[in-house]
């Protein structure tokens, strides 16, 4: 198989209020198209992409999820394993911006992977009727020291660079998505080694 | 070789053909020396206090051929970290000049006796040099004449290179450590000699002697000797600790039995068996005296050690002591790797043959009596019990005995004791949720690990099943114990399951993900037993109408527990139709209607209501001037992990193309169409819209839209273009979906077909595996134990557990568990907290004696308590009144040798010397209890010494006095004695001009 050259697999999870355009940015990413005409997300949809980041190439399963909030108590158990998870919302309806604590919370809770690497998303800027600024995002993301970038699906505008921004911040952060034998070295310098060689203690007897 | 280097840009044939084995083996050895850059070797600064001890030593290693023979050549060096400032190039011509540091090394008292040190530099003080040794396996040095071999080739190699860097062999047993070698370098030559013998010769057992040793070696031929310098250290061990019983009493397992308890049953046990510390090592020094100001000779001797000027203590500890907890956990890990199966360790199982019995039995009683549910809980040993006969028969193997079994699953199930007395099973189950819901204090990194674990929370089932588990293995028979224990819970689950009985200690709702698949999978099983009971009781009312609507309210005790201890999600089950009008159609409905049946009922239904939750705000139906209802809607059905991972395996299977997205949607609808048909039963007339507005708000637009007839403004909704899409998921499912409240759907979740599928997961695990499942816990558990002697146990312990629970939580989470590393460490981590609390109740109880004023042998009790609270101040906060105590042991498990403040006179000292004089009376006069002491003053017997005779004394002697010639410059002269019972050693450094001769 051509994936012996593959870092990584990583697990990217979309997240965010029903219609903000998850799925859409995951299409536009994975097969570059864009259908207005999309149906609601039911459960949970799955992509598949490798991507190359500073020459690694990384594999990335992409699990877009239902915004619908009677789906809500379903999908949560999908964010196990994450590495990385994509906050959207959609920069034409308020509501959707003002319910990312809530999506927050729920990563918070469900995923296994304390140190995931968050990013935030603005979708529709090709949109004329705008509610949320650009500096209120940026504001929210620092808060809670997220990746900030916004986006359209529609226009292809920054959603190749929010998923390259992403990976590649996972790939920097150490204990993330390493195997745990790698780990394993790491902390074992941490015990206490005797000094080899020497008679330790009172040797003149 | 080496030369070659030299020659490197001449043309000239170098010839080694000839070369015999000796001069190839000093070619090798300086192609070494050269190697390890010691020809360039610059001059260092002096050594700080203490550097030998507390700086990094390293080590360097190459082998060396002497023809077939082979030697070992190891490099010592200190690293340091002050670099040495590079010299100039007209320095490095004159490379003759650098004094050799060892030269500097042998006379300077920064460091005498380091505390834990390669035996060379303890005698010669060295921070650079080389040890020569044959390899291990190799015939020893034994003659003169290959030790003097040796040593010539060294001192060829040396000074062919300009090595200034000391050179050892070692001769004789590695044992013995006897060791000849040679340093040259700054016009000076030195020479390393030893005297070993076993036994300390009559005129060399005091330091006058040593004296005459030193200057006869010496020869020096000036007049006027200038005077030796002299260090002086004597050691002492305490290995007598029996006035000072070791606090932890092994636990008499014949006892437990007997009385085995549900809180001992919950607990790990703690402690060393034995006392981990071995001995106490007093050192007294008196560093650097003149020669004429100390007398020591056969008739007197001035070195009292109470005047001594310095003292030190160094503890030795068992390396592996016995604990508890270690072995405990060991034993249980150690089954991870049995092979045998349930059936091997227990003979045939009883357990069908029972279960189906029991079940027919079940079946009759649920006949005979319509009532599901018992009005009281059968006892649980009586229904163990009925099981055992059968067991008893067919098994070999000694098993756990009733009463114990009965305790233990009394443990397991408290429960079901306390719902025989009363009805208390509900509060139980609330207490747990409180105590779950408690957070102990705990360091915040440590903390974080900690709940990192995927294990159980502490005291739910699991988690006592796990602690249970390893007591039995530990105490009542092993592995077959732990079979044992597994089949009896093997058949209370199902025993539970069958006659709707929930399991205790559990918190409700969906399996939690973040715990162990044992626990997931007890909560999954815990969720089928309440939705059968639901299921059940729904049925039930189905076929009691009269009582559906008057005792929903009043309902059974069993009822009332579920109430209680359930959020509202289940009460949906229970719901009374706010009509009484419904009851009737109800009751007249087939629950297992066949679809064509539902259809002739569905045109009946159109305008009856059913199934409704409550008002969704107030949103009224489009179609209809009727108010919206959210219907009552099926649970999504709880997984495991397990089951998750196989669905969403399923899921990525699909593949990535349309197609297997459409698929996907579909398979994942499911819970969709349920919740249309509810939404359709609830709201009789509605249409896709109405649902959309409750289901996914966001794809109802509404806009204003301006008429211009009437010139007002007016809301008009409409469906998000998506949803508009022709035969999109949604619309499709609408269309296909009937108007079904939830309870008369068919279920999401199967809880018969779930439930069925975990016992069997149950019942068909090894022992092994059972072990396995459960070691999250166990490990969890302990480490939690050994967080609670934080305030007992070293200062480091808390770094140390944070370690241990980091590492913990990532063998508990990877797919190879490798627990006995983490075993190790717990086991060590113990081993640390026995010493501390070992070395505190030896050094409080003395104090607290001393406080009294009398040793009398009752007050170890009253001390015991003293000790105790003491303890537990320290634990609450670091209070000052300890009087360094308590600090005092810290260091000592800290540090390799910790200085005794104030030495001989102050606080400790006296404690210490306290220590000594008891343990001298408990030798010399055992039994006899009247006598006391009142420290070092007042002797009431004198012929017992205070102390035991020193275990060793060494003398460091200094000199610098010019050799071999009267007009050759002064050179450095050290020798370094040790006497002790068994040992003789002489260790000389004597350094001659060799410019001078």
């Amino acid at each position: 198989m051509a994936d012996t050259d593959i870092l990584t697999t990583l697990k990217i999870l979309i997240i965010g209020e029903s219609g903000v355009g998850k799925s859409s940015l995951m299409l536009r990413f994975t097969d570059d198209v864009f259908d207005p005409g999309l149906s609601a997300t039911i459960g949970v949809d799955f992509k598949v992409k490798v991507l190359t980041v500073d020459g690694n190439r990384a594999k990335l399963a992409i699990w877009d999820t239902a915004g619908s909030e009677r789906f809500r108590t379903l999908t949560p158990s999908y964010y196990r394993g994450a590495q990385g998870a994509i906050l959207v919302y959609d920069v034409t309806n308020r509501t959707s911006f003002q319910k990312l604590d809530l999506w927050l919370n729920e990563l918070e809770t469900y995923s296994t992977k304390s140190n995931i690497v968050k990013m935030l998303v603005g979708n529709k800027i090709d949109k004329e009727a705008r509610v949320v600024t650009r500096e209120e995002g940026v504001k929210y993301a620092r808060k809670h020291s997220m990746l900030f970038i916004e986006a359209s699906a529609k226009t292809r505008d920054g959603v190749q660079c929010a998923f390259e921004e992403l990976v590649e911040k996972i790939i920097q952060t150490p204990g993330l998505w390493e195997t745990d034998q790698r780990s394993e070295l790491r902390l074992s310098d941490g015990a206490p080694t005797q000094q080899g060689g020497q008679c330790g203690g009172y040797c003149v007897i | 070789m080496a030369s070659g280097e030299e020659d490197q840009d001449v043309f000239e044939i170098t010839d080694f053909t000839t070369a015999s084995d000796w001069e190839r083996f000093i070619a090798r050895i300086e192609e070494i020396f050269h190697e390890w850059k010691l020809p360039t070797l610059q001059q260092e600064c002096p050594l700080k206090r203490e550097e030998l001890t507390n700086g990094k030593w390293e080590e360097a290693c190459e082998d060396v051929m002497f023809a077939n023979f082979r030697f070992l050549m190891t490099r010592y060096y200190l690293k340091r970290d002050v670099e040495p400032e590079i010299k100039n190039d007209e320095l490095e011509d004159q490379v003759e000049e650098v004094l050799s540091s060892a030269i500097e090394d042998i006379i300077s008292r920064e460091n005498d006796f380091p505390a834990r040190a390669h035996c060379l530099v303890r005698w010669f003080g060295l921070r650079d040099f080389i040890v020569l040794c044959p390899t291990v396996g190799n015939d020893i040095i034994a003659s003169e004449n290959r030790a003097k071999i040796l040593l010539s080739s060294l001192c060829i190699a040396i000074n062919n290179t300009n090595s200034h860097v000391p050179v050892f062999i070692q001769l004789s047993q590695r044992s013995r450590r006897f060791f000849l070698g040679i340093c040259e370098g700054g016009g000076i030559r030195t020479n390393f000699e030893m005297v070993h013998l076993n036994k300390v010769p009559q005129h060399c057992n005091h330091l006058a002697g040593l004296l005459s040793v030193f200057k006869g070696k010496l020869s020096c031929p000036l007049q006027l000797i200038p005077p030796v310098d002299v260090t002086i250290r004597f050691t002492y061990a305490l290995h007598e600790w029996s006035p000072y019983s070791w606090p932890q009493s092994p636990p008499d397992i014949s006892d437990i039995t007997e009385d085995i308890t549900p809180s001992l049953l919950g607990k790990l046990p703690f402690g060393a068996l034995e006392d981990p510390i071995v001995e106490l090592l007093l050192f007294t020094t008196w560093p650097c005296l003149s020669e004429d100001i100390v007398v020591d000779n056969d008739i007197h001797s001035d070195l009292d050690l109470t005047q001594a000027p310095a003292w030190a203590v160094k503890v030795r500890t068992k390396d592996e002591p016995a604990c508890l907890l270690g072995e405990f956990l060991e034993e249980f890990v150690a089954l991870c790797h049995r092979k045998e199966s349930q059936q091997q360790l227990l003979g045939k199982l009883p357990g069908e043959e029972f279960d189906d019995s029991n079940e027919i039995s079940q079946a009759l009683n649920k006949l005979a009596r319509p009532h599901p549910i018992p009005v009281t809980l059968p006892n649980l040993s009586a229904v163990v019990s009925k099981a055992r006969p059968n067991l008893h028969k067919k098994s070999e193997v000694s098993l756990i005995d009733d009463s114990l079994l009965d305790k233990i699953l009394i443990f397991l199930f408290p429960n079901s004791v306390s719902t025989l007395t009363g009805d208390q099973g509900s509060e139980k189950n609330d207490d747990f949720q409180n105590c779950v819901e408690e957070k102990e204090m705990l360091p915040a990194e440590l903390d974080d690990h900690i709940r990192s674990f995927k294990s159980a929370p502490p005291d739910s089932l699991t988690w006592r099943l796990a602690l249970a588990m390893c007591q039995v293995n530990h105490s009542y028979g092993g592995i077959a114990a732990v079979a044992h224990l597994w089949h009896e819970f093997v058949l209370e689950m199902r025993y539970r399951w069958e006659n709707n009985f929930t399991l205790p200690c559990l918190e409700w709702g969906a399996p939690n993900l973040a715990y162990c698949l044992l626990h997931q999978k007890l909560q999954m099983l815990n969720c089928c037993i309440q939705r059968k009971i639901a299921r059940e009781w729904q049925r039930n009312q189905q076929s009691f109408p009269s009582t559906a609507s008057g005792s929903a309210i009043s309902l059974s005790p069993q009822k009332t527990e579920q109430m209680n201890s359930e959020s509202e999600d289940e009460e949906e089950f229970f719901e009374c139709e706010d009509g009484n009008e419904n009851s009737e159609i109800e009751s007249s409905m087939d629950i297992d209607s066949s679809p064509s049946s539902e259809v002739s009922v569905n045109k009946k239904m159109q305008l009856q209501p059913e199934g409704r939750l409550r008002q969704c705000g107030s949103l009224t139906l489009l179609l209809l001037d009727e108010p919206l209802y959210i219907p009552v809607t099926q649970e999504p059905a709880p997984m495991t992990e397990d089951i998750l991972e196989e669905h969403a395996e399923v899921l990525v299977q699909l593949g990535t193309n349309p197609e297997g997205a459409a698929l996907r949607a579909r398979m994942q609808s499911a819970c969709l169409t349920s919740d249309m048909e509810a939404f359709k039963a609830a709201n009789p007339g509605a249409c896709l819209e109405d649902f959309v507005r409750w289901y996914s708000p966001r794809d109802w637009i509404e806009e204003e839209v301006y008429e211009e007839g009437t010139n007002t403004t007016r809301i008009e909704g409409h469906l998000s273009p998506r949803m508009q899409v022709s035969g999109n998921m949604w619309q499709e499912a609408w269309d296909n979906s009937r108007p079904v409240p939830a309870r008369r759907q068919k279920r999401l979740f199967d809880d018969t077909k779930e439930a069925e599928k975990i016992l069997h997961f149950l019942a068909s695990l090894k022992p092994a595996m059972v072990v396995h499942h459960l070691l999250p816990m166990v490990i969890h558990a302990a480490i939690l134990l050994l967080v609670d002697h934080i305030p007992e146990g070293p200062r480091s312990l808390s770094h140390t557990l944070e370690q241990i629970a980091a590492k913990a939580a990532r063998v508990i989470r990877s797919s190879e568990h490798k627990y006995e590393e983490i075993l190790k460490l717990i086991c060590q981590a113990e081993a640390n907290v026995a010493c501390a609390q070992s070395l505190m109740s030896k050094f409080c109880q003395t104090e607290s004696k001393m406080k009294s004023g009398s040793g009398e042998s009752g007050l170890p009790q009253q001390a015991e308590k003293k000790k105790s609270t003491k303890l537990k101040q320290l634990g609450t906060s670091d209070e000052t009144d300890d009087d360094g105590v308590w600090e005092f042991v810290l260091n000592i498990l800290e540090q390799p040798e910790v200085d005794v403040p104030g030495a001989g006179k102050g606080k400790l000292g006296k404690l210490l010397r306290r220590l000594f004089a008891e343990a001298q009376m408990s030798t010399h006069l055992e039994g006899d209890e009247k006598l006391e002491f009142s420290g070092g003053k007042h002797h009431h017997y004198p012929m017992i010494p205070e102390f035991p005779p020193p275990v060793g004394r060494e003398f460091i002697l200094r000199t610098k006095t010019p050799r071999p010639a009267s007009y050759s410059n002064h050179s450095p002269q050290r020798m370094y004695c040790v006497l002790s019972p068994n040992e003789f050693r002489l260790g000389g450094a004597f350094s001659e001009d060799t410019t001078f001769q």
